[in-house]
């Protein structure tokens, strides 16, 4: 997924957060579906929209941007955000996850998934959640729709947001 | 309902889930034929993604209040 913009990788892998915003009236379901329709069809979006969208994902980002000494767009600091940093701040307990119930924290971890059952559009996957239990999940391929049984994605809440090699 | 919510699956009828969320109910697909009545779930853009213990998701559905306030 290296080949993409780098708004389309932020995008694709904060997606499934848009949803606790439309429960909160941030957004409405018009926009939540144009947003999977860009992530999917990579279709142009600025960055002042994102931006607004997923505010708080951005202070995070700056802050690491920041440390690595580079501007919040750089792609490797976006990737590190995603690959790293995200769930380090989850498990630190900033922000809404100071007081966020385990099965939100561990949807929203970026997890390392292997495919083991893929049946029409969806992936069931496992994993090994924070602590060492096994899980299954089932996730979306829309962002990965030639991914196939055996191979290995990321995972962020109900997607698989990219195969890794 | 908002994602990771747990809901309640009060009804099974060809792959689809009726999932009780206190109030109101909505539908999802169910892919896992372990998930049976009564077992709580967390569902995303109407795909039930996985089951979790009664116990946890009793203890979700309160945390839950907290964060809906705060993000």
């Amino acid at each position: 997924m290296a080949m993409i913009k780098v708004e389309h990788f932020f995008l694709r892998y904060a997606y499934p957060c848009a949803y606790i915003k439309l429960q909160r009236g941030e957004i409405t379901d018009e926009e939540l579906n144009e947003l999977e329709e860009i992530a999917i069809r990579l279709k142009p979006i600025d960055r002042q929209r994102l931006e607004r969208v997923f505010k708080p994902a951005f202070v995070q980002i700056d802050n690491l941007a920041s440390r690595m000494h580079m501007g919040r767009w750089d792609y490797d600091v976006i990737q590190e955000y995603f690959y790293n940093e995200h769930n380090r701040n989850i498990d630190a307990g900033k922000g809404i996850y100071a007081v966020a119930p385990e099965v939100l924290k561990d949807l929203s971890r970026v997890h390392v998934a292997t495919v083991i059952e893929k049946r029409k559009d969806v992936l069931t996957v496992e994993y090994t959640a924070k602590g060492g239990e096994a899980r299954k999940r089932n996730v979306f391929d829309r962002f990965v729709p030639d991914i196939k049984e055996g191979e290995k994605v990321r995972i962020h809440f109900g997607y698989a947001v990219e195969r890794v090699a | 309902m908002c994602l990771a919510i747990p809901g309640k699956v009060v009804k099974i009828s060809k792959g689809i889930a009726t999932v009780d969320y206190g109030k109101e109910r909505r539908e999802a697909r169910l892919m896992n034929p372990e998930i049976k009545v009564g077992d709580y779930v967390v569902v995303q853009n109407k795909l039930i993604l996985q089951s979790l213990p009664e116990e946890q998701a009793v203890r979700s559905l309160k945390e839950w209040e907290k964060v809906l306030e705060r993000h």
